[in-house]
């Protein structure tokens, strides 16, 4: 049915200012971020140390999975606290816990009652300076992360997003997945948990953010308190880690016996976080493969029903980023899928976008927007991402602005940039013996038969 | 505690609206729900009321926007939709100064869809990749049929929503058309309106545009059904996993009762954190499973508690079934401190206030309350329901449902 509605003309968008917090930084170089809510009795505490998983191998090469076992390790034991009490003293005020890594960080992160905050803040304290990281608890762990990964290497969509990271990663620090793979996990010795602890566990390193019902004189107080005296130590830059395409397109196939679906994961190098490009690059992704009505999801899904879905992402990361479409495609469409999206690709450095097309991406960026900072929590991820990833601070007061100014001409050149068609990785799991003979002579296919050969 | 302000109204045709206001970000959700669900659908068109809510979203166009999405995408708003045992709930996020058009709009594609058999046929194949993406293709994705077919054998509840292959074929435009008449009326839908709006605007936009939602009584398609019919014992099933898992399953009373919110209790005294009777011993004492997990499920009229534990390289099933069966057992002798019970009360008041912090989820709550009990206002005091559980309640859970002698058991083994 045809709709006749007037849809009021946007016109330029009004501002959004980045929502108020409380900044301090300490002596010993801790910064401390406060973002007071005082709608709901309850606190986050997020400590953020500035390197993840993209250092793991900066001392020596196979330690895939060592930041995030060094960060999980932090609630496994102290001088005066095992793992268990130290679960039973956290638990028993409800209080949620999770440590780990991602690429360019490690965090170690409480929600907690208002009520009970002091107490857990304190513990966390303990916990972070006070570790011991001990053989049992580190044999633990690794066994729970290597039996948890086994598992895993079952899933094609896990398989696919493993191999493309590291074939477009190469010898890059972002070439592994932060929970590491079987092989490298056995070989982390303890000497080289509390190595990579003390470079990178850091004052200078870090940085707290406390998110909810407090205000910034208590959280200067209680930071104060416990980790103002704590030695200060410098910032650990690690060298720049790049993704790089390859020379020509190179197409990798996981093999799933009798899979019914091809998992499918296509792209390029992209951008780092804080690029000058990221504007027109998420005006770009938006009509390209951003959202529901974007072009691949309305040619793969809603006009050829060959999947549930497709969406393409540029995940930025703080030295580079990959550009990457993902979808999962009924197994006797896989060369047709792939040969749809790269088709897409071509055509949007082909032809210019209609101003059509381009204002209804503007809007729809400009509309959600605000989303983004609905709770204290995405507000604090915000301010992290932009201490991370080294963002200029007035960003977001300016985004909307920017992205109102984005031309169909830097689509074009934006596009021409960062979609090489002839320079791809495609990583597809599903059944080689069915798919690969469609794609001989089209690609050069390389197989994989076991997970841990992908490194 | 907090609480949710909001207001109740009637529309002109009789259908209930909740509004909210919440100024916090300019920024509005509209969410419309049926109770209608796949409990609901015929018994041979098992998939159907999910594929009506794919069909929902292609009946509109204007100009050269050909779809739902991009008109509402234009007004820099956003769609999703889900489809549960017991209802639809279809969802808009827009910008506070575009409520009036996304009304507008909303309402059309009510009353728009497109059953043209070209559309029907591509989200079929949609629907069937959807159930191949997260059933048929990954590890341990028949688990819910498996479960649904013992657990709620001869119940609506048997099959999953997204229905089986064949059934969702099946499918005619006729079979969508009389599920969409019967159910999507004003007896059984209702309107959440959240975040930034102006009250007495908001309720002459949702009597301008919603009005004509068909007036009808609420559908009750289903009775109530004995909670004794299921078949219990242990079953062998092979799968393309590497590890094998555990899965045990009980049958206990639907949303809502003493029985359910006890067995929240129980699940975080088994498996809530690293602290707790499973995780302790099966993970880190015993070192068989690399992860253990329980949960509650609440239908409109039947229950369920799930209770996953998955191995490591070399353990054996029936070891972990003896370690779960014996903490059971040890919970129904009331084998448990009042400290144990505190800290799960803890943690379900600190969920409560993690949850309620969207007005997407507000909106979601208050349509789900309004439509299942007796007032949206159960948002603000659910949560007292949680925290009056005692010891008895649980103890008595168990005796009568979480019980040994109760237990689905499900073996999942590696088939190659």
């Amino acid at each position: 049915m045809k709709v006749n509605i007037d849809i009021p003309k946007r016109g330029k968008p009004r501002n959004i200012k980045f929502p108020e917090h409380f900044e301090y930084e300490f002596e010993n170089r801790i910064k401390l971020f406060v973002i007071e809510d005082k709608r709901f009795p309850i606190i986050t505490a997020r400590f953020v140390f500035k390197s993840g998983s993209a250092a793991d191998n900066i001392r020596s090469q196979g330690k895939d999975g060592v930041s995030s076992l060094t960060a999980e390790l932090l609630h496994k034991g102290t001088h005066g606290l095992n793992s268990n009490d130290i679960a039973e003293r956290f638990e028993y005020y409800g209080t949620m816990l999770v440590s780990g890594s991602d690429y360019d960080a490690s965090y170690f992160t409480f929600h907690s009652l208002e009520k009970y905050f002091g107490e857990m803040f304190g513990l966390s304290e303990e916990l972070i300076l006070d570790s011991v990281f001990s053989e049992d608890e580190i044999r633990n762990l690794k066994e729970i992360r290597i039996n948890s990964l086994y598992a895993q290497y079952r899933s094609g969509e896990y398989l696919a997003h493993k191999a493309f990271n590291n074939k477009l990663g190469r010898e890059s620090g972002y070439s592994h997945k932060p929970e590491g793979c079987i092989c490298t996990l056995k070989s982390i010795t303890r000497d080289e948990i509390l190595k990579f602890y003390s470079d990178y566990f850091t004052p200078g390193n870090m940085l707290i953010v406390l998110v909810g019902d407090i205000k910034p004189e208590r959280a200067l107080k209680l930071v104060g308190e416990k980790f103002s005296k704590w030695q200060k130590k410098g910032i650990n830059n690690i060298e720049t880690s790049k993704y790089r395409n390859p020379e020509r397109t190179e197409l990798y196939s996981i093999h799933r016996e009798q899979s019914v679906q091809s998992d499918i994961c296509l792209g390029n190098a992209g951008i780092s976080r804080n690029s000058p490009e990221f504007v027109p690059v998420v005006l770009l992704n938006t009509i390209f493969g951003g959202n529901f009505s974007s072009r691949i999801n309305k040619n793969l899904r809603e006009i050829n029903g060959y999947t549930y879905g497709a969406r393409s992402y540029f995940d930025c990361k703080k030295y580079s980023g990959e550009f990457l479409i993902e979808t999962n495609v009924n197994i006797q469409y896989t060369l047709l899928s792939v040969n749809e999206i790269i088709k897409e690709m071509e055509l949007m450095k082909k032809n210019r976008v209609t101003e059509e097309e381009l204002e209804n991406a503007k809007n729809y960026i400009t509309g959600n927007f605000p989303l983004q900072f609905e709770t204290a929590n995405a507000v604090a991820t915000k301010l992290l991402n932009m201490e991370l990833y080294d963002i200029e601070k007035d960003f977001y007061d300016h985004y909307l602005a920017r992205i109102y100014e984005v031309t169909s001409e830097e689509i074009i050149e934006t596009a021409e940039k960062y979609f090489q068609t002839e320079k791809l990785i495609i990583a597809i799991a599903g059944d080689s013996e069915k798919i690969n003979r469609n794609f001989e002579g089209k690609f050069s296919v390389q197989k994989i038969n076991d997970a841990d050969l992908i490194k | 505690m907090p609480k949710i302000s909001y207001k109740q109204i009637e529309l002109e045709n009789g259908l209930k609206a909740v509004l909210s206001r919440n100024e916090n970000i300019p920024s509005v959700i509209i969410s419309v729900s049926f109770k209608a669900g796949s409990k609901d659908e015929p018994r041979d068109k098992k998939g159907l009321a999910h594929l009506l809510e794919h069909l929902m979203f292609s009946g509109v166009c204007r100009d050269n926007l050909k779809s739902f999405d991009e008109i509402l995408s234009l007004m820099g708003g956003e769609s999703n939709a889900y489809t549960s045992q017991d209802m639809t709930s279809y969802f808009i996020s827009i910008p506070s100064g575009m409520l009036e058009c996304a009304m507008q709009l909303d309402s059309v594609r009510l009353n728009a869809l497109d059953f043209s058999d070209g559309n029907i046929e591509i989200q079929k194949k949609v629907v069937i990749e959807e159930k191949n993406q997260i059933y048929d293709n990954v590890p341990f994705g028949s688990l819910e049929f498996e479960i649904g077919r013992r657990l709620f054998k001869n119940t609506p509840y048997e099959i999953p929503v997204i229905g089986k292959t064949e059934s969702i074929k099946g499918i005619t435009a006729e079979d969508i058309s009389g599920f969409y008449e019967k159910f999507y009326n004003t007896g059984n839908g209702v309107i959440a309106v959240c975040g930034d709006i102006d009250m007495v605007e908001t309720e002459n936009f949702l009597n301008k545009y919603y009005s004509d939602i068909k007036k009808d009584k609420p559908k009750n398609s289903i009775g109530n059904f004995k909670i004794e019919d299921f078949s219990c014992g242990k079953y062998v099933i092979k799968d393309k996993i590497n590890l094998p898992a555990v899965f045990i399953n009980f049958r206990i009373p639907e949303f809502g009762t003493v029985n359910y919110y006890a067995a929240k209790h129980i699940a975080g005294l088994l498996t809530g954190g690293d602290s707790s009777i499973l995780n302790r011993e099966l993970i880190y004492d015993k070192n068989l499973c690399f992860e253990a997990e329980s949960s509650v499920t609440g239908f409109e009229k039947a229950g369920m508690f799930g209770i996953d534990a998955y191995l490591n390289h070399g353990a054996d099933c029936s070891e972990v079934e003896q370690i779960i069966t014996e903490n059971l057992n040890l919970i129904c002798r009331g084998g448990f401190g009042e400290r144990d019970i505190e800290k799960i009360k803890n943690k379900i008041e600190l969920s409560y206030h993690t949850a309620l912090q969207t007005n997407l989820a507000v909106s979601d709550n208050l349509s789900y309350f309004t439509l299942f009990t007796e007032s949206p206002g159960r948002i603000n005091y659910e949560i007292e329901n949680a925290l009056k559980i005692t010891r008895d309640d649980i103890v008595e859970t168990m005796r009568e449902y979480i019980n040994p002698e109760k237990m689905l058991i499900l073996n999942y083994l590696p088939s190659t």
